[in-house]
C-alpha cells in the first residue's frame, strides 16, 4: 500500500493505492489520524488506485469516518472501483460515506 | 467423521413466529409454478423440494453440536439442542442405557448451557458423561444452574456418572485415536475454539468470538488454529457493521469468518450462532452477501460457505 498526501484548501486529499489489508491497515489508520490530530478534518480518500480492501481495511475506514464526525469533519470517497464498492457495500458501511466519481466532484461537495 | 447440528442460534432460543411461518406461506404460494396449482400432489412435491430456508426453519435452539469420530460421542456445548440431542440418544442408541458422551463446553454463558437440565441422559445411571473445559469450576458453575431456586433437579440428582476434566490453555488430549485441541478466544468472561481431528480430517468449532485487531500480527493465533480445517464453524452473529459497533459484546461477523477461512486454507465455512433478532431470510441474505464477498476478495480460492441449521449432517 502507498498513501500520498495532498491538500487542497482545508481539505487534506488522501491517495492510496494498492492493498488495504491485514497488514497495511494499521498504517492507512495512523496516517490519517495523524492529519486529524494535527487539526484537519475534512477528508478525500482518492481510492482510484485501491486494488483491494480487506476487512481490516474497512474497519479503518470506519473509525476514520467515526474519528472525523466527532471533529465535525466531513469525508467522502471517490473514484471507488464497482468492486470496492460492492465490498463496502456488503459490509453495510458504504452508507457512512459520500461518494463522487472524481476527484474535481468530491471537492466542488467542500 | 460425522458431524450433525442440533443447535445453531446464538444467545438465546428463538421459536418462529406465526408471522414468520405466515410469510413463509406466502412466499411459499407467491413462487408456486401455475402448472401446477390444481394439482395437491404436485404442489407437495414442489414444498418437499425447496429449502429449510423456504419450507423449514433455520432453527431456533441454541448451541450443541454431535460429532462423531472413531467409536466416540462427543458433544459441544449444551445449549437448548442438546435436548433433542439427548431424546435421540436415549431412543436410538444399541448402548442407550450406557452411553459414555464426552461433553465439551466452550464458556458457561446461558446459551451454552442451559439446555443441560434437560438432557434425559443425565437421568439414567448406567451413563456416562465427562465434561471437559479449560474453564475452572465447571461443576460448581452447572450446580448454580440448577440450584433449586432455578431448577426443581440438582445436578447431583440426575444419576449418570459425572466427571469433569480441565483442560489447559492451548493444549491438546487424546481420546482413543480423536485429537481434540482448544484454543482460547476474545469473549466476555472467555471461550474457547476446539479443534477435532481423526482420521486425517479436521473440525474447527469456534464460536463466541470478538475479533477486534484485524491486524496480521493479532489474527495469526487464529488462521494457525484453523489452519487446513475441513470444516470451520464460525460465530457470524452479526453483520460487519454491527461487529464493529457493538464492540466487546464478543461476537464477530461471516464476512471476517470467510478471510480467516480463505486464509487458513479452510475447506468449508459453516456460519452458526445466528443472530436471534434475524429471521431466516434475513440469516440467507448474510449468506448471500458473504459467498459475494468471497467472489469479489477472493475469486480464486476454493470455499464452501453455508448455514448452519439445525438437523444438518455432514460427512468429513
Amino acid at each position: 500500500m502507498k498513501i500520498e498526501l495532498s491538500k487542497v484548501g482545508d481539505v487534506a486529499i488522501v491517495k492510496v493505492s494498492g492493498r488495504i489489508d491485514s497488514s497495511t491497515a494499521d498504517s492507512f489508520w495512523q496516517t490519517t489520524d495523524q492529519i486529524l490530530d494535527s487539526g484537519t478534518s475534512n477528508f478525500i480518500v482518492d481510492c482510484a488506485n485501491l486494488e483491494f480492501i480487506s476487512s481490516a481495511g474497512l474497519r479503518a475506514l470506519l473509525t476514520l469516518s467515526k474519528n472525523i464526525r466527532q471533529k465535525s469533519g466531513i469525508i467522502s470517497l471517490c473514484c471507488l472501483s464497482q468492486q470496492a464498492k460492492a465490498v463496502m457495500d456488503i459490509a453495510g458501511i458504504l452508507a457512512f460515506f459520500k461518494t463522487y466519481a472524481n476527484l474535481e466532484e468530491a471537492l466542488s461537495h467542500y | 467423521m460425522k458431524i450433525k447440528f442440533w443447535g445453531v442460534r446464538g444467545s438465546l432460543p428463538t421459536p418462529p413466529t406465526a408471522e414468520h411461518i405466515r410469510d413463509k406461506f406466502i412466499r411459499i404460494i407467491d413462487t408456486l409454478p401455475p402448472a401446477i396449482l390444481a394439482k395437491p400432489d404436485e404442489i407437495k412435491k414442489y414444498i418437499l423440494g425447496l429449502s429449510n430456508i423456504e419450507a423449514g426453519l433455520i432453527g431456533g435452539n441454541t448451541p450443541c453440536i454431535e460429532i462423531r469420530a472413531s467409536d466416540k460421542i462427543l458433544i459441544f456445548d449444551m445449549g437448548s439442542g442438546i435436548k433433542a440431542l439427548g431424546n435421540y440418544l436415549v431412543k436410538n442408541e444399541p448402548n442407550k442405557n450406557g452411553l459414555d458422551l464426552h461433553i465439551f463446553i466452550t464458556h458457561t454463558h446461558w446459551d451454552h448451557i442451559h439446555g443441560f437440565p434437560f438432557f434425559t441422559p443425565a437421568f439414567f445411571p448406567n451413563n456416562k458423561l465427562t465434561f471437559y473445559s479449560p474453564h475452572p469450576n465447571l461443576k460448581e458453575r452447572l450446580e448454580v444452574q440448577q440450584d433449586f431456586r432455578f431448577f426443581p433437579v440438582s445436578l447431583e440428582h440426575m444419576p449418570a456418572k459425572k466427571e469433569f476434566v480441565l483442560l489447559e490453555h492451548n493444549s491438546t488430549i487424546n481420546l482413543g485415536e480423536v485429537k481434540i485441541s482448544n484454543h482460547p478466544l476474545y469473549h466476555p468472561g472467555g471461550s474457547f475454539s476446539y479443534r477435532i481431528e481423526w482420521n486425517g480430517k479436521s473440525i474447527v468449532y469456534a464460536t463466541d468470538s470478538e475479533y477486534k485487531n484485524l491486524d496480521r500480527e493479532s489474527t495469526k493465533q487464529y488462521i494457525d488454529f484453523f489452519r487446513g480445517a475441513d470444516l470451520l464453524i464460525f460465530d457470524a452473529q452479526y453483520t460487519f457493521e454491527e461487529a464493529i459497533h457493538k464492540e466487546d459484546w464478543g461476537h464477530s461477523s461471516a464476512l471476517v469468518g470467510v478471510e480467516f477461512a480463505v486464509e487458513a486454507g479452510v475447506k468449508r465455512l459453516a456460519l452458526f450462532h445466528h443472530e436471534p433478532e434475524r429471521n431466516d431470510f434475513e440469516i440467507q441474505d448474510i449468506l448471500k452477501k458473504s459467498i459475494d464477498f468471497k467472489k469479489i476478495n477472493f475469486p480464486k480460492q476454493k470455499l464452501d460457505i453455508f448455514l448452519a441449521m439445525e438437523g444438518l449432517e455432514i460427512y468429513l
